[in-house]
């Protein structure tokens, strides 16, 4: 057997780490624009200055966000080419214009209507500075969507052929790209989870207002827009998410059934398992309690279509490397120097499992060659671990059902006019602000730690993917990233905290506690 | 870190921003400067060497 050896383990980890980073940072940014420009568009249509100390104050944290978020994606891009070469090569003709275009959208309709934002208050008029924010807002989602569409392609590679000659994907449709299912479903369930943050950061930040009994007016109508649009962003989410598991039921069986435990096919419609310890090992969930249709409802849209099973799933997967060990020879034969067009017609014929043959290349460099025990160890690989994707994945949707209840509760005593009685609701609103990027991070768990083995799914296995680097570099490169993003969080969780406790009085108007206090 | 809190916020971001830039760089030209691959593509041969067989063989039997 070829060992995997660490720099494979140690370049994933230092993908998944940092893009979990920079992930702290994103979702606060796409929400809290969008509930910036809600409090400056209830400004401008009722001329109330309250409304605009709100928009001022919560942009200040915005900025906060913003200062010490971006360019934390810029490490990724420099891992594309020094840790991930050889999917860097394999995916550079698809990712050019997604990436390219995402970077015009972060730094020159992003930043710079950020920069205008702050120093446009005394400058434009009200709607033109309302335009501002409604750019900020619509320039972060827009430099989600690029990258969004990158990462869709990788679960999903729609739109691109492989070039013998070259040896990469080559882009065949870009519309195709731009609206691959997937990619469309992630984008919007991204965002919308980013709304759910940001939404949840201001009602717990207000509710610790109300709590305090300080500027409660201010709190009161920063409560009221939060709970409003978390409530809707949420159902957004909760509707997406269902969504998304339709797409994934479509596309993407494999990490279906591994976040389901699904390891054999039920007859239709599936029953979905609510609870159960998945047995990787013996493949089968221990103590599972199922709730009758539901996934076969959820997956297929339907009530005669199966989920297909892991055990299955696997069954055809062999097929498919045994294929993929064809295909692999007659590209080899095609690269050797057979132009015949037999071979060429060997290849065209079974082209699209050579991913699966290159499965194989963990555990001999005679793919062709490989025995029937290196067969079934590629086998095996090609599901991810179950345990890790059925937790991630039922946590954050139970994270996200405490959401539902925490908005639709604010909402509902807040109409009711008897917010200020329920002080437990209030503590949960603020006990909760961490949790929106727990949810999501779970989320980015399931993505892509359900697409494995694949950097490209079914076209180019992880293992394949990654440099031939120096494990101490890793090591080396690591610690820097782990250090540069923790001072980075230290800043920003210091910075926030110190504006929080001031409050609106950070904006120094005069009107707010602190300042009232001083004066008193 | 005190002392960054005690400042104005504006001082605060610029001085965290230039902190960044200087740390960014000096992570990528520590560890990143010399890629693989530039401009995301690579030499052919280099490719078929990490993916492929030098020597071709008679392929096996493919399973419908």
């Amino acid at each position: 057997m070829i060992p995997v050896d660490d720099v494979v383990s140690l370049s994933r980890l230092q993908f998944g780490l940092t893009a979990m980073y920079h992930f702290l940072f994103v979702p606060l940014t796409l929400g809290l624009s969008w509930i910036l420009v809600i409090m400056e568009s209830v400004y401008v249509m009722t001329g109330r200055e309250i409304y605009r100390d709100m928009t001022k104050f919560w942009g200040k944290l915005f900025g906060i966000n913003f200062a010490m978020g971006v360019t934390t994606g810029i490490t990724l891009e420099f891992q594309f080419g020094t840790n991930w070469a050889y999917y860097s090569h394999y995916v550079g003709d698809i990712f050019g214009t997604p990436l390219a275009i995402e970077g015009m959208m972060a730094f020159f309709l992003e930043s710079t209507f950020v920069g205008l934002f702050f120093f446009g208050w005394n400058r434009l008029s009200r709607v033109q500075h309302l335009g501002v924010t409604f750019l900020v807002a619509l320039g972060s989602s827009l430099s989600a969507l690029w990258i969004l569409i990158a990462n869709g392609w990788m679960n999903n590679p729609v739109g691109a052929e492989f070039n013998v000659e070259t040896m990469r994907m080559e882009l065949v449709s870009i519309a195709d790209v731009i609206f691959n299912p997937v990619a469309q479903v992630k984008f919007v369930h991204t965002v919308a989870a980013g709304y759910v943050t940001a939404s949840m950061f201001v009602l717990g930040v207000s509710a610790f207002y109300l709590l305090k009994a300080r500027d409660i007016p201010f709190a009161l109508r920063s409560f009221a827009i939060a709970a409003g649009f978390g409530l809707a962003s949420t159902l957004s989410v909760i509707v997406l998410g269902d969504e998304s598991g339709y797409t994934a039921g479509e596309v993407n069986k494999v990490k279906l059934a591994a976040i389901e435990a699904e390891w054999e096919t039920e007859a239709a419609p599936a029953a979905l398992t609510v609870f159960g310890l998945p047995n990787d090992a013996e493949q089968r969930t221990d103590y599972a309690v199922k709730i009758p249709y539901v996934l076969g409802l959820i997956a297929t849209r339907s009530t005669d279509k199966p989920v297909v099973g892991i055990k299955e799933l696997k069954r055809q997967h062999e097929v498919r490397i045994r294929n993929g060990m064809a295909s692999y020879a007659a590209l080899t034969r095609l690269k050797s120097g057979d132009k015949s067009p037999e071979a060429r017609a060997d290849f065209l014929r079974l082209k699209d499992d050579l991913g699966y043959g290159l499965l194989l290349k963990k555990y001999t460099p005679r793919v062709i060659d490989a025995t029937e025990a290196q067969i079934r160890m590629a086998v095996n690989d090609t599901v991810p671990k179950v345990a890790p994707l059925f937790w991630s994945f039922r946590i954050m949707v139970a994270l996200g059902m405490l959401f539902l209840f925490i908005f639709s509760a604010s909402f509902y005593f807040l109409v009711r006019k008897r917010l200020a009685e329920q002080r437990w609701l209030l503590k949960l609103a603020v006990a909760s602000i961490p949790l929106p990027w727990v949810a999501a991070e779970l989320g980015w768990v399931v993505a892509e730690y359900g697409r494995q083995p694949w950097t490209i799914a079914g076209i180019l296995p992880t293992h394949l993917s990654a440099s031939t680097l120096k494990v101490e570099n890793l090591y080396f490169s690591l610690a820097g990233f782990l250090a540069f993003y923790t001072l980075l969080l230290v800043v920003e969780m210091g910075l926030m905290i110190k504006y929080t406790r001031q409050g609106p009085s950070s904006l120094h108007t005069g009107k707010y506690h602190w300042e009232k206090l001083e004066a008193a | 870190m005190r002392r960054l809190h005690g400042m104005p916020l504006a001082l605060a971001i610029t001085l965290t921003l230039v902190a960044k830039v200087l740390i960014l760089m000096a992570l990528h030209k520590a560890f990143f400067a010399e890629p693989m691959v530039k401009k995301m593509r690579m030499p052919t041969e280099k490719i078929e060497q990490h993916l492929l067989n030098t020597t071709p063989s008679p392929p096996p039997k493919a399973q419908p």
